[in-house]
């Protein structure tokens, strides 16, 4: 797996103070919202939780040149597509992470950092 | 406003002796050509050799042509963790709440400029900590532009020969004034806005600080800075930084790749929905 930059690397501001590198979850869900911004992009989607519960994750994501640079584009995901997504938890323990890698439904993947990437944005 | 002795330091390694770099015109390209006399550097022969030091002997450009995008390939993004305070400087710092380094809190917790995309300041944008750590040098007669583009801004390092204003109106990046020490471009700044930042880790400075940055292109690709920050009020001695290498960055030099930008509006949206509520703040 090509995701498993070191956080430092990551982001321009503290992402490490944030999330837990040296922990890695993966939600599948159902996309909500994908905001395609500089400086950080964002993906937002509903996790059915074994409960039944249905809990709203948000992801952090890089810049858009970087993005564009590690292969993803701006139509990449829509709301309602299925959306698997690894990254490090919230520190806090929110429904939140910073992504480190995100699996479409036709199971072709796409990763924060590929190798070579200075990673940051 | 009350005016610092400047020290000037010498950058070691990073000054190569006036005439000991063979200089010659290129075929086509004179010193002054290309749109608005900015000088064009040429692809041929030296494209994709970018990362590889010392691939382009010197001799086939003009050591004083820096134009170009520059990406830092050595060096430290911070002013590092054991830079001497004086008592007021350590108060500042310490009311600096820095998302890095040993002192690093959640960004939403924080209070660093980058996280509303607040200007970052000249030591901040010319130690190069984000946006691919680059910077690019359009050359003029009479003055210098240098753009950083993570945050899209720009200084003008002024070449013809003016003096420092007394008493000038404060700016993110200061005033700046340049010229040549053999083959070394050497630029004093003075007149900073105290609100930015000196690096990630919170170092703070005063609207009295002066900087002198010193850039020497070693060959085509290669191009090292130093700089000195003197500001007494906050440090007792001067700071002079390690050798910092960046390479010419064909890419963005000759290519027009996709912008980085830090977008306020963005970033707001991006701290509400994303940075804030992942450190247990509420979801506005």
């Amino acid at each position: 797996m090509l995701a498993l930059a070191s956080i430092p690397m990551m982001a321009h501001h503290g992402t490490a103070a944030s999330y837990d590198p040296d922990t890695f979850v993966t939600k599948k869900g159902i996309v909500t919202e994908f905001v395609w911004a500089n400086p950080h992009s964002q993906v937002h989607w509903d996790v059915k939780e074994a409960d039944g519960t249905v809990v709203n994750w948000g992801g952090e994501l890089h810049s858009i040149a970087q993005l564009i640079k590690n292969g993803w584009n701006k139509n990449l995901i829509k709301v309602g597509d299925e959306i698997t997504v690894t990254g490090h938890a919230s520190r806090a323990g929110a429904p939140y992470m910073v992504v480190t890698s995100l699996k479409l439904a036709n199971g072709k993947d796409y990763y924060r950092d590929n190798t070579g990437s200075e990673g940051g944005n | 406003m009350r005016l610092r002795l400047f020290v000037v330091t010498m950058a070691a390694g990073a000054v190569l002796a006036q005439g000991q770099v063979k200089s010659e015109p290129r075929p086509g390209v004179t010193p002054a050509a290309g749109r608005g006399g900015v000088r064009v550097i040429p692809p041929e022969p030296c494209v994709n050799q970018w990362t590889v030091p010392g691939a382009c002997d010197i001799g086939r450009v003009d050591p004083h042509d820096l134009s170009g995008v520059w990406t830092r390939a050595t060096g430290s993004g911070s002013l590092g963790n054991d830079v001497k305070m004086t008592p007021a400087g350590e108060a500042k710092f310490m009311a600096n709440k820095p998302s890095f380094g040993p002192r690093m809190v959640p960004p939403a917790l924080g209070n660093d400029p980058m996280g509303h995309c607040d200007p970052l300041g000249l030591v901040r944008n010319i130690i190069l900590e984000v946006a691919g750590r680059s910077f690019e040098f359009a050359q003029m007669n009479d003055r210098v532009i240098q753009f950083f583009e993570w945050a899209h801004q720009y200084r003008t390092i002024w070449l013809d020969g003016r003096a420092f204003p007394k008493d000038p109106e404060l700016r993110w990046n200061g005033y700046s004034v340049g010229k040549w020490e053999g083959n070394t471009f050497v630029v004093d700044t003075m007149g900073f806005d105290p609100r930015t930042w000196l690096d990630n880790l919170g170092h703070p400075h005063t609207e009295n600080m002066r900087v002198q940055e010193r850039y020497t292109r070693t060959d085509r690709n290669t191009l090292t800075m130093t700089f000195t920050i003197t500001d007494p009020a906050y440090y007792p001695e001067p700071y002079v930084s390690g050798v910092k290498t960046l390479r010419l960055n064909p890419e963005k030099t000759e290519e027009d790749k996709i912008e980085t930008f830090c977008v306020p509006s963005e970033e707001e949206n991006f701290n509400q929905n994303i940075r804030n509520p992942a450190a247990g703040l509420p979801k506005k």
